[in-house]
């Protein structure tokens, strides 16, 4: 038996191939793919019962940025930007945008805080007694936050001197330089005793003639670090005209007087503002940030430092219309009497004039909100020669479950102690208690140019998306954090009002974002820093489709989380379905006045839990197991054809008393061998890819190849290999002849119709080809749909559940091995057809047929299986991507069904290339006596 | 027209079986006249059969030329041989129909690929009406006897009005009754239609019935005899055909 076996393998050579290399293409093609059905898949646990949603979906921020805290309450704390200063490069960033049903990816790079002066003009005119020829005005500030609970007096006091006596004025030239007084006298000798280099303070007319000068001990020199009250300290001179009015002297560079009816006094008000980048175009999309611009311009895409006159190089910046902090400045105005300067050295004065008695005249409150407008309205400048940035605080677990952030002291000298600052002071509550660690950086190259942030425009907040009420939750990039009293006694200390934040970087309540400037501006500030190369702290993504809380919105969701986990192995939390979860914080007291207070803050608890697992994709299994369905087909036929081929010989060996059981040993013994070489060859082929390709996967996959290749050449075989075994030995002896259908008596006038009556002939091996090819085709057609009609993945609801689908690089590839087997099957059929048909088509050739219309014949006959297989593979492909969506008859799935109904008819044309060129060629002579 | 005029020259086709040379037709030349009806004869693998279909165009001499009227057939290309076998008509022993098709189908196949022929389909009822099968155009060959399925056979060599006809065992399948009917039909077709008819056989009968008998052996014309009812060769001829 084993001689017959082996004979016929050899002797049937063709057949034998074919047999091999479909077994090998689909052993292979399975043992590779089946490496790629386990995939990341992010798990979800819980259900959106909450009827939130932020203006984005998902929050995704650097791996490893979720604090303990927030994994053990599943929740997402306010101010999750603050201490993320970076961590997601530019590239995941891109990676993010391409992601399927990714629709707004909205980045926020964190910078720091910058600080910018405002000047809070005070008015002393009040505090003016105008029957004085000389008299100094003493002005004590005090700084206020915490809804008034945090006190601050600053020392730095300021005093007026108002005269009424002639002042001889500096004068200096267009170029800046001094160029005399404006009385035409020299009077250096009188300025030398305000000090080395004070040549240039205006000089006060004596009424004898003599000068003595006014010596101005005005701020933060080289080496101020604003902390100390001298850097701050300012000296106004005026002359009160006889007309009631003040004169402030000339003015650089017209030289024109400030005469005013009033007498204010500036009081710098140095205000923290915590700066970001973001993509405009990205953030328009998702808060509509450039549709709130009331004023000035929005930020383009590739903004860069420009030079800004003489200050350097600046970034633009928009800015909100109203800061979100809670600061006052308290100016008490007192009258100073007997206390001339005139003459003195400026220390000496100050000295004098601070510790002197006053009489009481006025106090002045001003808020940070209108000094705020106010500078927006003018020029809104910021430094960016100190960026501090503030870290995360640290809770402690009280016994009662609330949480108390930890105390830090902040080393201010460390911080700002330097020269650095450029004229631009301390935020005052810098020196309150922190409870976030900070750091700094000096942005731009080491001894370039000064960098400055300069307001381009300004935006209202409140028209902003997402600020409705149903967006409420804490996660909103522009929403200002605020905590209410969580008991009586801190509700009466805050006056029944919510704590917001002040300009303490290091506060526990965080202001958001003030300054934005655009992601391109960014590398000229980090240069040289870690967070250069991963600029973004968290990208806000909005996902396509989103109708609301049902599942399939959720489905939507969790699909772009998970594409986006696998790609960039980033933190991702869905927020769609978050909701405020109040949590009670215990905050210690402040150092200027502030008592401890019991506060409640809004978190965010997520809707969802998320996780990744390694899971089975369901789809891409399904896709290589097609692959093996499609083989078993081809290899049915082709064994079907084989045993066809012998039934003579089978006959006769049944005839020499061969029971049926050794014939269907033999059948299933030579197919099961082609099995196994096939099997053999494809795990060698398998390894040699994988290595290629750089795939990696244990040996046994590799080696599951020959197993699979034996059960699938036999699982193929046993029934032809039956029904051979079961046949009539007689009948066997006899000439094969295919049988011919009545077709209703219908005339043939055409080649096409012909080949459609031949496929008739033999409609199970036609179907066979068909469905082979219509496998292929479905699979093509569902993939395209998604493809082409929703960006690579599908989410839609099956049996109620809501599911996904998303295309893989993988399923593209078991799609084409499927279609590559469902060719080769519908080969082997018009193969076999015509190789039947050999002694007819030998006739036709005989009575005159060109070589051409036999090929047209055998392409008809191709096209035919083509059009069955095209009408079942769209049909099919359409009803799945129905059954998800619920609807396939979009313009993109029915051009996706058009181009795979497209694709078999071609695939199946390109079947018939060999045969009908075969068959085309043959001697007509030697398939006349094969008839 | 009384037919096409067949010059054979010189003309040998040699097949190879595995290491086996074989020459079925060795150096015959032979012309066949205008009109004549010629019986190529000879035993099983004398070669006739193989010189019939190297005349139709169905197989390519090595050697020598075949000229039909003014056609050389050995040179002519895979279409133009198509072309030629198209006006030419061909009935083979086992008659070669289509069985898919219908009887008038069958008759209509050589024109099938071509541009629609609108006199055909009532040339081809005509010939059916010819063989005596006007009522069977519907049927399908298997429905039809082996003598009727040679009728068909006939007319459809006979569709496209051909002046050779080449006849390659017509009666080789049918009892004698039948096949003498088939020779009946050549001979009244052949008198309404004059045309030149090739028939290989092995059947004395039917080559009583020609003009001229070819006598074949080994692949070379070993006797060429004008055929007139009892001439010895003739009868030499039966008694070898039936050793």
């Amino acid at each position: 038996m084993r001689s017959l076996l082996i004979g016929q393998l050899a002797h049937r050579r063709g057949r034998t191939l074919a047999l091999f290399l479909g077994i090998l293409v689909a052993t292979t093609g399975f043992t590779l793919l089946t490496g790629s059905t386990t995939t990341s898949r992010l798990q979800t646990v819980g259900a959106v019962d909450a009827n939130y949603r932020a203006a984005y979906d998902i929050l995704v921020r650097p791996k490893g940025s979720r604090t303990q805290l927030e994994v053990e309450r599943g929740l997402v704390r306010p101010n999750y930007l603050s201490g993320l200063y970076g961590g997601i490069s530019l590239g995941q960033y891109e990676q993010i945008k391409k992601i399927t049903g990714v629709d707004v990816a909205a980045p926020i790079a964190m910078v720091g805080y910058t600080s910018t002066n405002l000047r809070a003009a005070v008015d002393a005119t009040d505090a003016v007694d105008r029957s004085q020829a000389t008299q100094t005005v003493r002005l004590k500030p005090r700084w206020t936050a915490d809804r008034g609970l945090t006190r601050l007096d600053d020392d730095a006091t300021h005093l007026a001197y108002v005269t009424k006596r002639v002042i001889a004025w500096p004068a200096w030239d267009a170029s800046g330089r001094f160029k005399g007084y404006d009385d035409g006298k020299d009077h250096s000798a009188q300025v030398a005793v305000c000090g080395p280099g004070a040549r240039v303070d205006p000089v006060e007319i004596q009424d004898d003639g003599t000068g003595r000068a006014l010596c101005h001990a005005d701020g933060a020199g080289p080496g101020a670090t604003g902390l100390d009250a001298r850097d701050r300290q300012r000296l106004v001179i005026a002359r009160l005209l006889p007309d009631g009015s003040f004169d402030r002297g000339p003015t650089f560079p017209t030289g024109e007087h400030r005469v005013s009816p009033r007498l204010t006094v500036d009081f710098e008000w140095p205000m923290s503002l915590l700066l970001a980048g973001i993509d405009p175009e990205q953030e328009a999309a998702l808060v509509g940030l450039d549709k709130s611009v009331v004023s000035g311009r929005y930020l383009r895409g590739d903004e860069t430092t420009a030079r800004d006159g003489f200050r350097g190089m600046s970034i633009p910046v928009v800015v909100p219309e109203r800061p979100a902090l809670d600061e006052q400045l308290v100016v008490t105005t007192e009258q100073v009497p007997g206390q001339g300067i005139a003459g003195v050295n400026a220390q000496s004065a100050y000295d004098s004039a601070r510790s002197a008695a006053g009489t009481l005249a006025g106090e002045s409150r001003m808020d940070a909100t209108d000094v705020y407008g106010a500078a927006v309205r003018d020029e809104l400048r910021a430094q960016l020669s100190v960026v501090v940035q503030a870290g995360s605080p640290n809770y402690d677990q009280q016994p009662d479950g609330s949480l108390r952030p930890r105390d830090i002291d902040v080393n201010l000298n460390a911080v700002w102690g330097n020269n650095t600052v450029d004229g631009f002071a301390v935020p005052w509550f810098a020196k309150d208690m922190a409870n976030r660690p900070l750091t700094k950086f000096n942005p731009g190259k080491p001894g370039g140019e000064l960098l400055s942030a300069t307001a381009a425009g300004v935006f209202d907040a409140t028209k902003l998306r997402g600020f409705s009420e149903l967006s409420a939750v804490p996660l909103e990039t522009y929403h200002p954090p605020k905590a209410v009293a969580a008991d009586e006694a801190s509700k009466r200390e805050l006056g029944d009002k919510p704590l917001v934040p002040n300009s303490n970087p290091g506060g526990y309540l965080a202001s958001p974002p003030m300054m934005l400037t655009s992601l391109s501006a960014l590398p000229a500030l980090l240069e040289g820093t870690p967070q250069a190369n991963a600029p973004i702290s968290s990208v806000r993504v909005q996902v396509a489709g989103i109708t609301g809380m049902d599942a399939v919105s959720q489905e939507r969701v969790r699909l772009a989380a998970e594409q986006i986990t696998v790609a960039t192995g980033l933190d991702v939390d869905i927020t769609i379905g978050a909701s405020p979860a109040p949590q009670k914080i215990t905050l210690g007291a402040g150092d200027y006045g502030r008592p401890e207070l019991r506060l409640v803050e809004d978190w965010s608890r997520k809707g969802v839990a998320v996780s990744v697992i390694n899971a089975l994709d369901h789809k891409s299994a399904a896709l290589v197991v097609l692959i093996l369905v499609v083989c078993v087909l081809f290899l049915f036929n082709a064994v079907s054809a084989a045993v066809r081929d012998r039934q003579r010989e089978l006959a006769t060996l049944a005839c020499l008393g061969w029971p049926p059981r050794k014939l269907f040993q033999v059948l299933l013994g030579e197919v099961g061998l082609i099995g196994l070489a096939a099997g053999a060859a494809g795990a060698g082929l398998a390894t040699a890819l994988s290595s290629l390709a750089s795939l990696s996967g244990p040996t046994w996959r590799v080696l599951l190849a020959i197993p699979v290749a034996v059960v699938l050449s036999l699982v193929a075989a046993v029934v032809p290999a039956a029904r051979a075994a079961r046949t009539n030995p007689g009948a066997g002896l006899h000439a094969i002849a295919v049988r011919a259908r009545r077709t209703s008596g219908r005339r043939h006038r055409t080649v096409a119709s012909l080949a459609f009556a031949n496929l008739w002939r033999m409609p199970g091996r036609t179907i066979l080809g068909a469905v082979s090819l219509a496998i292929g085709i479905a699979g093509a057609t569902a993939l395209l749909a998604v493809v082409r009609g929703f960006h690579g993945a599908v989410v839609g609801t099956l049996l109620g559940d809501a599911v996904s689908v998303q295309v893989r690089e993988v399923d593209l590839i078991a799609v084409a091995a499927v279609l590559a087997l469902g060719v080769a099957a519908v080969a082997d059929v018009l193969y076999l057809n015509v190789r039947e048909r050999a002694g007819e088509i030998a006739t036709l050739r005989a009575t005159g047929w060109s070589t051409a219309a036999v090929i047209r014949l055998i392409a008809w006959e191709g096209i035919g299986i083509g059009l069955i297989g095209a009408v079942l593979g769209t049909a099919t492909g359409l009803a799945a991507i129905a059954l998800i969506t619920g609807n396939a008859l979009t313009a993109a799935t029915l051009t996706a069904a058009a181009t795979g109904a497209g694709a078999a008819v071609v695939a199946a044309l390109v079947a018939a290339c060999v045969p009908a060129w075969t068959i085309g060629r043959s001697p007509i002579t030697q398939n006349l006596g094969e008839e | 027209m009384n037919g096409a005029t067949v010059s054979i020259d010189s003309v040998s086709r040699r097949f190879t079986s595995g290491e086996a040379r074989v020459t079925a037709v060795d150096d015959v030349s032979l012309v066949i006249e205008a009109g004549s009806v010629v019986a190529l004869s000879g035993p099983s693998g004398s070669g006739k059969s193989t010189l019939l279909h190297l005349i139709g165009a169905i197989d390519r001499a090595d050697a020598g030329t075949i000229t039909v009227d003014d056609v050389d057939v050995t040179t002519l290309s895979r279409k133009q041989s198509a072309a030629y076998r198209s006006r030419i008509g061909f009935v083979f022993q086992r008659y070669h129909l289509i069985p898919t098709l219908s009887v008038l189908d069958n008759v209509l196949a050589p024109v099938l690929p071509h541009k629609v022929d609108f006199d055909a389909p009532a040339r081809a009822a005509e010939l059916l009406a010819a063989v005596g099968l006007e009522d069977r155009g519907r049927a399908l060959p298997s429905q039809l006897s082996g003598g009727q399925q040679q009728r068909v056979a006939i007319a459809r060599a006979l569709l496209s009005r051909p002046r050779l006809l080449l006849a390659d065992e017509p009666t080789g399948n049918l009892d004698s009754k039948t096949g003498k009917e088939i020779l009946d039909l050549l001979a009244a077709l052949q008198a309404q239609h004059p045309m030149t008819i090739v028939i290989a056989t092995h059947e004395q009968h039917v080559a009583e019935r020609c003009d001229r008998l070819v006598r074949m052996r080994d692949g070379q014309v070993v006797a060429d005899l004008t055929v007139t009812p009892g001439s010895p060769g003739l009868l030499a001829d039966a008694a070898e055909l039936r050793s």
